[in-house]
């Protein structure tokens, strides 16, 4: 890859970061190396970034292109996931794609004579091509200058490399053994048994902030890009590497770099902060206020001997406000609505804005409102408010905190959904399918239409259907094969791609309903998901106050034909999983899956993800199962990091709709699971107290 | 302000976007008017009153967007981003109307970008600055201007209030509507 080559490629990469995040990120980010974690150029630092940040960052210099993802998983611990392409560098000339991942652990924090101290992993679990570790210290001198100085191990320990002062512990350490020695297949193993072993050696370096968003950096580098000198891909003439750093205003960082005396090298990076959508709070109109309650007794529907205009009022208030009134009565004090929220992505702003249209619409008698939540035509959770409250602290300092405390909150299984009708919804919409890491095209995207169709006839029973028209595009343009000697579950994916269309990506026919209190169900028939048909059942048990769910489903399915059409191949299986929910209180959210999975291997899903309250969420999943590493192929095991990004945070407007991105270093047939649409847990989530708890603060928004 | 007075009156002359359901209503209806404008975004609109309870009224503007006041005194704001929910500005009020200086508390709730409500506490140095004669409409009003000048440790910002003495409320002022949004103007209009 030539300089313009990259520097088209990074600017399309953090092109994508900045659109969607305009105004987001400040100039408070802390500075990237060039492997994408705090740190000089190509040597770490013991900084960390602001918690909860994620940063995209791209470095090149002479064949060397490193794309990095990073995330700040907790105020001490930050991750990253890299796609490094290395021209020539393979023994027989050929380019090197390679994914790596880096831990970076902060153990000290900055004091006034401390120097901060951080530890870290850099490819722990890849080929190893950058495999290393370090234990760094910085120390803040003034406002602009930092100084750091580090022992590495590894990769980091190329240039005057002595023996390792951990061989005092024990001998263990004094050598290293060959990460890489075991190939392709055995990446994606943890190398634990190379950590800081083998010799040692010093590296460290300053930067300098000497204007405004300018950063002077120089670095004396203890790497001696042993390999890739001896493979012709870097000269090398010096340890110090300099670069000039700037910072803009929307917070987009770009380096020049001049490095080993020899090369010069570009950076690009941009830090998102996951808590700072573009529009805080959003932007939509202002909800209904709430009218003096003598003003309503007087309204003409409250006037009336019966109730049918009140009712009709009602709903026409609410479905302006985009609720669907599922069904209503009123006894004596209380008034009971059953709701679908259609546009709220919090369920506490929906809720805040039904009780005010109640309280504008509803007969001066009325003094409490149960407002129960319905999914799916599935009632989940019912609110219980008062109408003195809601007067008394619509425009009160501590009026959210009030609110709560006065909200009963309770499981809704017990009410009987009410239809009114069938209803049918049809959406048209283009759609855009990306494939990641295929070392001829790193990114492969489909871009097609989809027409959607929604029908329920009766509360709970939905009929659903998603055809797909691709346009163009060239994820089935992939010349490789799979090699795959497990049952090709996902290893076909391209060839599923590859079809002219129509596709039916999905059609079904799904029942959901309440068992028992705090219990949930759902039966779904049909084309479940592009490469599966068949029947998929699941039960969830997730009370309304609390932080457990356990769920269980079971799936016979069949393979469904590369065209996506009506037609099925041989290969059927039984699959399904237990599974753990768990949110804590920390942000955090863990997810373990044990049971079968689609190419009929047995093992267990571990998901972690850091949810921001506002919906953002970063997370990590690994499967392991009883289908070796040798079986399983390149990569070892099934891993991924997932990103959500919800609509309204990139907009500032009220939607539902999710941005999702699974980043799998390799997608292969591994610890594969079926992919059914609405399942239970994702169904009802935003709805049970504690995250009605955690969106509070838009109940008066 | 002048400049910013004819500049909003130009900008309110051509509005674009759809306009709001219920702010038709109210035109139809023909609510009570305010003008209100976000300083940093130079637009001015006229705002109409939607509800007034307990002396707190809320005014929208044709774009959906809401300020609340109570006396010409910010509350509120809803579609700006980062709204203030809500606040407790009985010390500053008492003092504001009656036109006397003092040193009072004040506190904004605000929407963070995480959905939390977050309450914000602010210590106010209130300020008589004296007569300024203002035009309403065609009306030159006799007003007494008032600061307020509030800070914690992390914000800070100065209330402007011209007063009119004789209704015991705030005709015309410049009052932060948050870190977000940034000065709001707000000025009665002659009925």
């Amino acid at each position: 890859m030539t300089l313009p080559q990259y520097w088209g490629q990074a600017l399309r990469l953090v092109a994508a970061a900045i659109l969607i995040c305009a105004v987001a990120a400040k100039g408070d980010a802390e500075q990237l190396s060039f492997y994408g974690l705090p740190g000089l150029i190509d040597m770490p630092s013991a900084r960390t970034m602001p918690d909860g940040n994620l940063a995209v960052s791209s470095s090149y210099l002479d064949g060397n292109l490193r794309n990095t993802l990073s995330f700040q998983i907790t105020p001490r611990l930050s991750g990253a996931f890299r796609y490094a392409v290395i021209d020539g560098f393979q023994i027989d000339g050929r380019t090197l794609y390679d994914r790596s991942f880096d831990l970076h652990l902060a153990l000290l924090p900055e004091g006034a004579v401390m120097p901060a101290v951080a530890l870290g992993l850099r490819d722990f679990g890849g080929t190893g091509i950058y495999s290393s570790e370090y234990l760094v210290a910085s120390k803040s001198i003034g406002p602009d200058l930092t100084l750091t100085v580090g022992l590495g191990w590894g990769r980091l320990a190329g240039r005057n490399g002595f023996g390792n002062p951990l061989g005092l512990l024990s001998d263990r350490f004094d050598t290293r053994p060959d990460v890489g020695a075991g190939g392709i297949g055995t990446t994606g193993q943890l190398d634990f048994g190379a950590w800081f072993r083998g010799d040692a050696a010093v590296f460290g370096g300053m930067t300098w902030q000497f204007a405004e968003g300018a950063t002077f950096v120089a670095e004396y580098s203890s790497d001696t890009y042993a390999r890739e000198t001896e493979r012709g891909v870097v000269t090398q003439n010096s340890p110090l590497n300099f670069g000039l750093r700037y910072r803009f205003e929307n917070g987009v960082d770009v380096g020049v770099h001049a490095l080993y005396g020899s090369e010069i090298g570009v950076s690009l990076s941009y830090v998102i902060d996951p808590a700072r959508p573009i529009v805080p709070g959003g932007r939509e109109g202002a909800p209904p206020s709430i009218m003096r309650r003598d003003l309503v007794a007087g309204a003409s529907w409250n006037q009336q001997p019966d109730d049918a205009e009140m009712r009709e009022t009602l709903r026409g208030r609410l479905e302006v406000a985009g609720m669907d009134l599922r069904g209503m009565r009123v006894v004596a004090e209380a008034a009971q609505v059953q709701v679908e929220n259609g546009r709220w992505p919090v369920a506490a702003q929906a809720l805040g804005r039904t009780a005010r249209i109640m309280a504008n619409t509803l007969p001066p008698e009325v003094n409490q409102f149960e407002v129960t939540f319905v999914v799916a035509g599935a009632p989940v959770t019912t609110v219980t408010l008062h109408r003195d409250d809601l007067e008394k602290l619509e425009h009160e300092a501590d009026g959210a905190a009030l609110m709560l405390a006065g909200a009963q909150i309770m499981d809704a299984a017990k009410v009987v959904p009410v239809g009114h009708g069938a209803t049918l919804t049809f959406g048209l919409s283009p759609y855009l399918d990306l494939s990641y890491f295929d070392p001829d095209s790193p990114v492969r995207a489909d871009l097609g239409l989809q027409l959607s169709a929604r029908y329920s006839p009766t509360p709970g029973v939905l009929f659903s259907g998603l055809l797909r028209q691709p346009v163009i595009g060239n994820i089935g343009d992939t010349t490789r094969v799979s090699d795959s000697v497990l049952p090709h579950v996902r290893s076909d994916a391209a060839l599923y791609a590859g079809g002219a269309g129509p596709q039916i990506n999905q059609l079904t026919a799904a029942y959901y309903f309440r068992p028992a209190p705090d219990l949930f169900g759902r039966v779904t028939v049909g084309y479940l998901e592009p490469m599966f048909g068949g029947i998929s059942a699941e039960v969830l048990w997730r009370p309304v106050h609390g932080r457990l769910a356990l769920g269980m489903d079971i799936n016979q399915v069949r393979q469904r034909d590369f065209d996506q059409g009506l037609g099925f191949q041989d290969y059927d299986v039984l699959t399904g999983h237990a599974s753990a929910y768990y949110a804590f209180d920390n942000g955090f959210a863990a997810q373990i899956d044990v049971g079968r999975y689609l190419a009929g291997d047995l093992g267990a899903t571990f998901r972690l993800d850091r949810v921001f309250d506002n919906g953002f969420r970063v997370g990590a999943f690994a499967t392991l199962t009883d289908a070796s590493f040798a079986a399983f192929g390149e990569g070892s095991f099934d891993k991924g990091i997932v990103i959500e990004v919800p609509l309204t945070w990139l907009s500032g407007q009220p939607t539902q709709a999710v941005v999702r991105q699974v980043l799998r270093p390799v997608l292969r047939d591994g610890g594969a699971q079926l992919q059914v649409a609405d399942r239970l847990y994702d169904l009802t989530s935003g709805y049970r107290a504690d995250e009605l708890a955690q969106g509070w603060g838009k109940f008066w928004r | 302000m002048r400049a910013w007075l004819s500049l909003s009156l130009l900008l309110a002359g051509c509005g674009v976007g759809t306009t709001d359901p219920t702010y038709i209503a109210l035109t139809e209806a023909r609510a009570q008017v305010m003008q209100v404008g976000v300083e940093a975004a130079g637009t001015a609109v006229l705002a109409r009153r939607e509800a007034l309870r307990d002396g707190i009224a809320t005014f929208l503007t044709p774009d959906g967007a809401s300020v609340v006041t109570q006396d010409g005194m910010l509350r509120g704001t809803r579609g700006l981003g980062a709204d203030m929910l809500a606040s407790d500005i009985a010390a500053s009020r008492a003092l504001v109307l009656t036109m006397q200086g003092w040193t009072v508390e004040r506190i904004h709730t605000f929407l963070d970008g995480e959905n939390h409500a977050v309450p914000r506490r602010f210590g106010c140095i209130i300020e008589v600055q004296g007569p300024r004669q203002i035009a309403i409409g065609l009306q030159q009003l006799d007003t007494i201007l008032l600061t307020e000048n509030c800070t914690n440790p992390e914000q800070a910002f100065v209330n402007y209030y011209w007063v009119l003495p004789t209704a015991s409320r705030v005709v015309q002022s410049r009052q932060w509507g948050g870190a977000f949004s940034g000065m709001l103007v707000m000025r009665d209009v002659a009925p």
